[in-house]
C-alpha cells in the first residue's frame, strides 16, 4: 500500500514511465486512448468514404492503405471488411473499456476516496503497460502482409476459425487474439484493484452511501468486468485452440475450399453464448463510467444535489444485474430456441425501466438548477439527450419479434454507436473537460470547448440518425457497397450525408486534440477547486503530489451532494466540511 | 485537391490560433475570475441547446414524412403484418417518449441557466416521484413485453400445414443454393460428407457409393504426394507449407471416407431413409419462385461460415450455422406483381423480393443473394414441375 512518504526520489523512468501513481496511470492511459482513438476513428473516415462513393478512385485511401488494399484508390473487399473490425475493437476496448474506466477509475477511485493511492500501485502499472502491449499488437497486426482480423469485432467462428475462409483470418485473426488476451488480463488487473480500493481504502466518514455516484459506478463496473472478461477469455482460448491445436469446439460439418474438415462436433453458436455472457455486460462495462461520470458533472454544474441519490445506486446495480441475462438478445434469430427468446425479451426490456429512473433524475436534477454551462456540463446534457435517443431504440431491438427484421442492419449500428458510442464517448469528453484541471492544473479553453461540443453533437446526429431509415429499408450491415442491390439505390443519397459529417465529426476531434495538449502546456492556470465541487479531489493541493494529500487524509462528515443547502452563505459544501449542530446528512 | 487540403488545414489552425487569443483577452478584460466561465457564454449555449432542440425535432419530423417513402414496403408475408403493427405500436410509445423527454431536457437547460443571483433549490429527493417514474415505464413496458412475446411466439410455433412448401437453401461463400421437396413433402437426409458435385449433399445410396469412390481416390493421391514431399523434406527441402496442406487434405478425406462408409452401413439397414432425396429438387439458378397463399417451411443450412438468410419483405431472417439447421416458416401473400402495386400506392418503389446474406461471412459478403418471385400457386407448380429431379439431375 502506498504509504505517505514524504521524501520519495523519482527518476524519469519511474516518474514518467513505469510509474506507480494512480495519477500519472490515469494520464498514461488517456493519451494513450486518445491515440487509439485517433486511429479508429481515422478507419471509420476511410471506410465511409468507400460507403459514400463505392468502387470510385480515391486518392486519400490509396494515401493511407497503400497499393496492396486500395490500388488506384479504390477500396479492397478484404481491407474494408478489416477496417470495419478494426475499428470497432479498438473503440469498444481500447478506448471506451481501457480507456475510460482505465483513465478515471485511476484519477478518481483515490481521490475521491481520500486514498493515497490504488491498493496495488505496482499491478495499477502492470495493468496499463499490458493495455499498452495489446494496443502495440493490435496496431501492429494492421500492418502484416495479409492484412488484421476481418471478421467482425465479434469474430464468430467458423469465420475466424478458418484462415483458408478470408485472408484476415491468418495471422491478423492470431495477432488479434494475442491482443485481446493480454488486453483481458489487463482489465483484469485493474478491475481487482478498483475492487479492493472501493472496498478497503475509504477515508474516515466515506461510508459506501457517501460515496459519488462515480465512484458507485466505477466499482459496480469493475464488478462486472471481473465477472464477464473471464468468459471472454476463455472464448477466445478456445478459438485459438481451434486454430492451432485442431480441436473442434466451435465446428461442426464444415466443407471449405474445396474439402470437408475433419474437425466436427463442436457449436459456432457457443462461441456466440460465451462472447456475449462478455459483450453485454460490456456495453455497460463502457456506459456505467460514463454515467457515473456524467451525474457528478451534472449535479456540480446544476449547482443542485443529484436527484434521488439512493435511487441512482439502485438502477446503476439493477442495471448491472440485468445485464448478465440479456445476453441472448444478439443471438435472437441464431437458431437458438424461440423459447429463450422469449425469457431474453423479457429481461431486455426490464433494462429499460431502470434506465428510464436515470434519466427522470436527471431531468429532475437539471430542473430548478442553476446551470453552468461549462463545455463539461453541455457534454454531460448531451450525454442524457443520446442516452435517450440511443436507448429507446434499444426496446425495438430488445423486442425479438421486431428485432427479426432489423437484425444486423444499420438500424443496430445507428442504436448502438448512439447510446454506446457516441454516449460513452460524451460521457468521457465531459469527464476530460471537468478533471482537466485536477490532472493538470489547468483548464482547457472554453471557447474551443464550445466549438468541439457544437460540431460533435451535430456531427452525431447527423451521421447515426440517418442509419435508422437504412436500416428500415432493410440494408445490412458490414456490406462494402450496397450497388449490387437494385432495392438500395434509392436510399444511396443517405450514405454521402452520413460520410460528409463523419469527416465533420473527425476534424471536429482536431480541436479537441490541439485544445488538449495546448492546455497541457499554456492553458489558464487552475485554482484547487475551479467548478466549486464537494467531493475531496478538490480539497487536495493543485499540485499533484506524491499520497494526493499533504498532511493527513481528509475526513469525510457528509454526502458528496451538499449544493445549494439551505443556511450555507456558499452554493456548495465540500465532503470535508463537519455537519452544524442539528443538521442533517443529504437532506 | 492536395493543395486545397493543406490551405483548409491552414487556415483552421490560423482560425483556432485567433480564437485562443481572442478568448484569453475577453477573460482579461473583462476580469472574470479565472476559473468561472462568463455568464455571456453561458447564455450564448444556452440558447444553443434551445436552437438545436428545434432542429432535432424538425430534423426528426420531417425525416419521418419526408423518407418514409424510402422504408420497406408493406410485409409480403401473413406473419410480417402483425411485425409491422407491432413496429407501429413501439414507434409511436418511443416517439412520444422522446419527445417529451427531449423537450423537458432543452426547456430546463434555457429556462435555469446560471445567473450569478439565483440559488438552485434544495431537492434531494421525492420517493413518490421516484415510485411514479418506475411504475409508468414499468407497466408501458410490461405492455409491449407482453405483446412482443406473443408475437414472437405466434412467428416461432406455428401449426404446419398440410400443404405447406418443405424447402431449404444452403449457403456457402457466396452464395445461395436452393432445394425443394418432391411429393413427398420431405426433404431427403443430406450431409455434408457429400457436398462436392452433389451441390446440397442430397445422400441417395448412388451419391454415397460414387462420392465414396471420389474420397478414396484423394485419399490414394495425397498419400503419394505426402510420401514425395517427405522424401523431399528429408533431402533437405524446405516445403513445411505444401506438407502441412497435403497433409491436413488427407486427413480431412480419409476420415471422410469413413463418415460416408458409415453412411452407406446405415443405408443397408435402413435403405428407406435414403430414398426421401430422390424426388427433390436442387435448383441450380440465382432466382427462385414460391406459391402466394401457402405455407412455406424454409430450412437452412450453411456449408462453410455461419451466414443469415435475411428476407426483408417477408419480414423475415435466420442464421445459417455450419452442423445447424435452423427454420423460418412464412406465408407469402402478394405476388411480385401486387407487391408492385401495393408499394406504388404508397409511393414506394419495389424491386423484387430478395433473400440475402445478413452476416458478415467473407470478401463477397455484400454480394450473395437469392431472387424470388411470388406467384399464383399454379404457375409455381408450372415453375417447379421443369425443374430437374435429384435422381434424374445427378449425373
Amino acid at each position: 500500500m502506498a504509504g505517505g512518504h514524504d521524501h520519495h526520489h523519482e527518476t524519469f523512468i519511474s516518474k514518467y514511465i513505469f510509474s506507480f501513481d494512480h495519477k500519472m496511470i490515469a494520464k498514461q492511459y488517456l493519451i494513450t486512448a486518445i491515440s487509439m482513438a485517433v486511429v479508429g476513428m481515422a478507419m471509420s473516415v476511410l471506410f465511409r468514404l468507400q460507403l459514400a462513393w463505392p468502387g470510385e478512385k480515391m486518392w486519400i485511401l490509396n494515401f493511407f492503405l497503400g497499393d496492396k488494399w486500395a490500388p488506384d484508390g479504390i477500396l479492397d473487399p478484404n481491407m474494408y471488411l478489416a477496417l470495419v473490425t478494426i475499428h470497432g475493437t479498438i473503440i469498444v476496448f481500447f478506448v471506451l473499456t481501457g480507456g475510460l474506466s482505465g483513465t478515471f477509475s485511476n484519477l478518481l477511485i483515490p481521490y475521491q476516496l481520500g486514498a493515497r493511492d490504488m491498493a496495488s500501485g505496482f499491478m495499477n502499472m502492470l495493468s496499463y503497460w499490458l493495455f499498452f502491449l495489446s494496443s502495440v499488437i493490435m496496431l501492429y497486426s494492421c500492418v502484416i502482409e495479409s492484412g488484421p482480423a476481418s471478421g467482425g469485432w465479434t469474430v464468430y467462428p467458423p469465420l475466424s476459425a478458418l484462415p483458408q475462409a478470408m485472408p484476415g483470418s491468418g495471422l491478423g485473426m492470431t495477432l488479434w487474439l494475442v491482443s485481446m488476451t493480454i488486453f483481458i488480463a489487463s482489465s483484469l488487473m485493474g478491475s481487482l484493484n478498483y475492487i479492493v480500493t472501493v472496498v478497503n481504502l475509504r477515508t474516515k466518514g466515506m461510508t459506501m452511501t457517501r460515496m459519488p455516484l462515480t465512484i458507485w459506478c466505477f466499482f459496480v463496473t469493475a464488478v462486472l468486468g471481473v465477472l464477464s472478461f473471464p468468459v471472454l477469455l476463455s472464448a477466445a482460448l478456445l478459438l485459438m485452440f481451434d486454430r492451432s491445436l485442431g480441436t473442434s469446439f466451435y465446428l461442426d460439418s464444415i466443407f471449405i475450399g474445396g474439402q470437408p474438415l475433419e474437425a466436427t462436433g463442436g457449436s459456432p453458436i457457443l462461441y456466440e453464448h460465451l462472447f456475449w455472457f462478455l459483450g453485454h455486460p460490456e456495453v455497460y462495462i463502457i456506459l456505467l463510467p460514463a454515467l457515473g461520470l456524467v451525474s457528478e458533472v451534472v449535479s456540480t454544474n446544476s449547482r443542485k444535489p443529484i436527484f434521488g441519490y439512493r435511487a441512482m445506486i439502485v438502477s446503476v446495480l439493477a442495471i448491472a444485474f440485468l445485464s448478465f441475462v440479456v445476453w441472448g438478445h444478439h443471438m435472437f434469430i441464431t437458431g437458438m430456441s424461440p423459447f429463450l427468446g422469449t425469457v431474453f425479451t423479457f429481461t431486455t426490456l426490464l433494462i429499460a425501466i431502470p434506465s428510464a429512473v436515470k434519466v427522470f433524475n436527471y431531468l429532475a436534477t437539471i430542473w430548478k438548477g442553476n446551470l453552468r454551462l461549462t463545455p463539461a456540463m453541455l457534454y454531460a446534457l448531451g450525454m442524457v439527450s443520446l442516452f435517450i435517443s440511443g436507448g429507446l431504440t434499444g426496446i425495438v431491438l430488445g423486442d425479438s419479434a421486431l428485432d427479426i427484421n432489423v437484425h444486423d442492419t444499420y438500424f443496430v449500428v445507428g442504436h448502438f454507436h448512439i447510446v454506446m458510442g457516441a454516449g460513452a464517448i460524451f460521457g468521457m469528453f465531459a469527464g476530460v473537460y471537468h478533471w482537466f484541471p485536477r490532472m493538470y492544473g489547468r483548464l482547457m479553453n472554453n471557447s474551443l470547448g464550445y466549438i468541439h461540443f457544437w460540431v460533435t453533437i451535430i456531427a452525431v446526429y447527423g451521421v447515426f440518425y440517418p442509419m435508422h431509415f437504412l436500416g428500415l429499408a432493410g440494408a445490412p450491415r458490414r456490406y462494402y457497397t450496397n450497388a449490387e442491390y437494385e432495392m438500395f439505390d434509392d436510399i444511396q443519397f443517405i450514405n454521402p450525408i452520413i460520410t460528409a459529417f463523419s469527416i465533420l465529426s473527425a476534424v471536429g476531434q482536431f480541436i479537441f486534440i490541439f485544445n488538449f495538449f495546448y492546455s497541457i502546456r499554456k492553458g489558464r492556470k487552475s485554482n484547487q477547486n475551479p467548478w466549486k465541487a464537494t467531493s475531496l479531489e478538490w480539497t487536495a493541493p493543485v499540485e499533484r503530489i506524491h499520497g494526493n494529500w499533504p498532511g493527513a487524509l481528509p475526513t469525510v462528515y457528509r454526502w458528496p451532494y451538499d449544493y445549494s443547502k439551505p443556511g450555507y452563505e456558499e452554493d456548495f459544501v465540500p465532503q470535508n466540511v463537519p455537519l452544524k449542530e442539528g443538521e442533517l446528512d443529504g437532506h | 485537391m492536395a493543395l486545397l487540403i493543406l490551405l483548409t488545414v491552414l487556415l483552421i489552425i490560423i482560425a483556432i490560433a485567433k480564437i485562443l487569443k481572442s478568448n484569453e483577452l475577453v477573460y482579461k478584460l473583462k476580469d472574470i475570475d479565472a476559473d468561472t466561465v462568463s455568464p455571456a457564454e453561458i447564455k450564448t449555449n444556452a440558447t444553443g441547446i434551445l436552437v438545436f432542440g428545434f432542429v432535432l425535432f424538425a430534423m426528426v419530423i420531417s425525416t419521418f414524412i419526408g423518407w418514409e417513402k424510402y422504408l420497406l414496403p408493406p410485409s409480403g408475408s401473413v406473419h410480417g403484418v402483425e411485425i409491422d403493427t407491432l413496429m407501429m405500436v413501439t414507434m409511436v410509445i418511443i416517439m412520444i417518449v422522446f419527445f417529451i423527454t427531449h423537450a423537458l431536457l432543452f426547456w430546463f437547460v434555457f429556462k435555469y441557466y446560471y445567473r450569478k443571483d439565483r440559488k438552485a433549490l434544495w431537492y434531494p429527493h421525492n420517493n413518490s416521484l421516484e415510485i411514479a417514474w418506475t411504475v409508468v415505464p414499468a407497466s408501458v413496458l410490461i405492455l409491449l413485453i407482453t405483446y412482443g412475446m406473443s408475437t414472437w411466439s405466434n412467428i416461432m410455433y406455428p401449426e404446419y400445414e398440410d400443404d405447406a412448401v418443405v424447402m431449404e437453401v444452403v449457403s456457402e461463400q457466396f452464395k445461395w443454393t436452393a432445394r425443394y421437396s418432391g411429393e413427398d413433402q420431405t426433404l431427403g437426409y443430406a450431409s455434408f460428407a457429400l457436398y462436392g458435385k452433389n451441390p446440397v449433399g442430397v445422400a441417395t445410396i448412388y451419391a454415397m457409393e460414387d462420392r465414396l469412390q471420389e474420397c478414396e481416390s484423394k485419399v490414394i493421391s495425397f498419400s503419394k504426394d505426402s510420401a514425395e514431399l517427405e522424401t523431399l523434406l528429408t533431402n533437405g527441402w524446405n516445403r513445411e507449407n505444401d506438407y502441412d496442406k497435403v497433409i491436413s487434405s488427407l486427413k480431412n478425406y480419409r476420415s471422410n471416407v469413413n463418415r460416408v462408409k458409415r453412411m452407406l452401413l446405415e443405408a443397408e439397414k435402413n435403405p428407406a431413409l435414403f430414398d426421401a432425396g430422390e424426388d427433390d429438387l436442387v435448383i441450380n439458378s440465382d432466382s427462385i419462385y414460391l406459391p402466394k397463399g401457402r405455407q412455406v417451411i424454409l430450412n437452412i443450412r450453411s456449408k462453410d461460415v455461419i451466414h443469415s438468410a435475411y428476407l426483408p419483405h417477408f419480414r423475415a431472417q435466420m442464421n445459417a450455422v455450419p452442423g445447424l439447421t435452423t427454420r423460418f416458416v412464412f406465408e407469402p401473400r402478394l405476388t411480385n406483381e401486387e407487391m408492385f402495386e401495393v408499394a406504388k400506392a404508397e409511393g414506394k418503389n419495389f424491386t423484387g423480393y430478395i433473400l440475402l446474406c445478413n452476416k458478415i461471412c467473407g470478401t463477397s459478403h455484400y454480394n450473395m443473394k437469392l431472387h424470388i418471385r411470388v406467384v399464383e400457386d399454379k404457375d409455381y407448380r408450372k415453375w417447379l414441375s421443369a425443374q430437374t429431379v435429384f435422381k434424374e439431375a445427378y449425373k
